[in-house]
C-alpha cells in the first residue's frame, strides 16, 4: 500500500481522516485490479497534478519514464489501458468514451472499471490535498 | 438517470471491503466542524468542476434546513458571496485546478475565517467528493440531462 502523505489531517480531523485511512486500505487490499496498475495510476495522476509522488509499487525509475507511457516500450498494453483511463478521467471523465471504456472492461472487467474509477478519482484528490496542506498547515 | 450505464455491476459486489469503507467516509464526514452552508457551497464547487451532472445538481436538504439558498450558486460566478463563503469556494477551486498554486496568502486569507480544523476538515470533505463523481461518470451512472437531486 502506498503511503498516504496528509499528516495534518490526522492531526486536526483524526476520525475523519481515519475513514479516509481506511479508504486507501482498501482500494489496495480489494483483489480487482493488482497493486503495480494502481500505482501506474496514482504516480501519474501524482506527476499531473504536480503532487511529485514517489514509487513504492514499481521501480523509481518508472518515474522517469511514466510521461512516455503512450509509445514507451516498459509499459504493456494492458498497461496503457489503465494509464488512458486515469489520465482521461483527469482531464475530463465525461469525455470519456464507449471505445475507451471497453478497452477497459476488456483488460479489467466490469469491477475492474468500477474499481480503477474511483482509486483514480481517490489518488487525484488525496495527491492534490498534498500539495494544498503543504501551504495551509507547513 | 443515465440509459448508457457501462456495467450493471456495483461498487459494493465489485469490491464490497472498499465500498463498506468508502459508506464509513461518507458518514463519518457529518456533522462537522464547518458549518452545512459552506461545505454545500465547496460540495456544490467540486461537483461543478467534476464534469458529472449528479454531483453538480444534487442538493442537501440539511444544508437547506440551515440556510443554504440556490441564489448562492449563482453568487459562485458574480464573487457576491461573503468573504467566508468566497475563501472556501476559492480554496476549492484551487485545489481542484491547480493546487500548486495555492499561496501562502491564500491561506492567511483561509485562517480569518476557518481554524486549522476547519481547514483540514475542507480538504477531506474535498478528497471525499470526486472518487464518487468518477465512478458514476465513468460507469455511465450519471444523471442524462441537468435535474435537481434533493438529498
Amino acid at each position: 500500500m502506498s503511503a498516504l502523505r496528509l499528516d495534518p489531517l490526522f492531526a486536526y480531523r483524526p476520525g475523519y481522516a481515519a475513514a479516509l485511512a481506511d479508504v486507501w486500505a482498501a482500494v489496495w487490499e480489494q483483489d480487482v485490479v493488482d497493486a503495480s496498475t494502481l500505482e501506474l495510476c496514482r504516480l501519474r495522476i501524482g506527476q499531473l497534478v504536480g503532487a511529485q509522488p514517489h514509487a513504492e509499487h514499481v521501480p523509481a525509475e518508472v518515474l522517469d519514464v511514466l510521461p512516455r507511457w503512450p509509445d514507451h516500450p516498459g509499459f504493456t498494453p494492458r498497461d496503457r489501458v489503465a494509464l488512458a483511463f486515469a489520465e482521461q478521467l483527469l482531464f475530463d471523465v465525461s469525455a470519456l468514451d464507449d471505445e475507451q471504456a471497453a478497452d477497459v472492461l476488456r483488460e479489467y472487467g466490469e469491477a475492474g472499471l468500477l474499481v480503477l474509477a474511483y482509486a483514480c478519482g481517490l489518488f487525484e484528490t488525496a495527491q492534490r490535498a498534498e500539495v494544498a496542506a503543504a501551504v495551509l498547515f507547513g | 438517470m443515465s440509459a448508457d450505464a457501462r456495467t450493471s455491476r456495483t461498487l459494493a459486489d465489485a469490491a464490497p471491503a472498499l465500498d463498506a469503507a468508502k459508506t464509513a467516509f461518507e458518514r463519518v464526514a457529518y456533522p462537522g466542524r464547518v458549518d452545512l452552508v459552506t461545505r454545500e457551497l465547496v460540495r456544490i464547487t467540486s461537483g461543478r468542476l467534476s464534469h458529472c451532472r449528479l454531483c453538480r445538481n444534487l442538493r442537501l436538504r440539511a444544508a437547506i434546513d440551515r440556510g443554504f439558498d440556490e441564489a448562492l450558486v449563482e453568487h459562485l460566478e458574480d464573487g457576491e458571496l461573503t468573504d467566508r463563503h468566497s475563501a472556501a469556494v476559492r480554496l476549492a477551486r484551487l485545489v481542484l485546478t491547480d493546487p500548486a498554486s495555492l499561496t501562502a496568502d491564500d491561506g492567511a486569507t483561509l485562517r480569518e475565517h476557518f481554524s486549522d480544523e476547519q481547514l483540514a476538515e475542507l480538504l477531506l470533505d474535498l478528497i471525499r467528493y470526486r472518487p464518487g463523481s468518477r465512478l458514476t461518470v465513468a460507469s455511465g451512472a450519471d444523471l442524462a440531462t441537468d435535474e435537481r437531486v434533493l438529498m
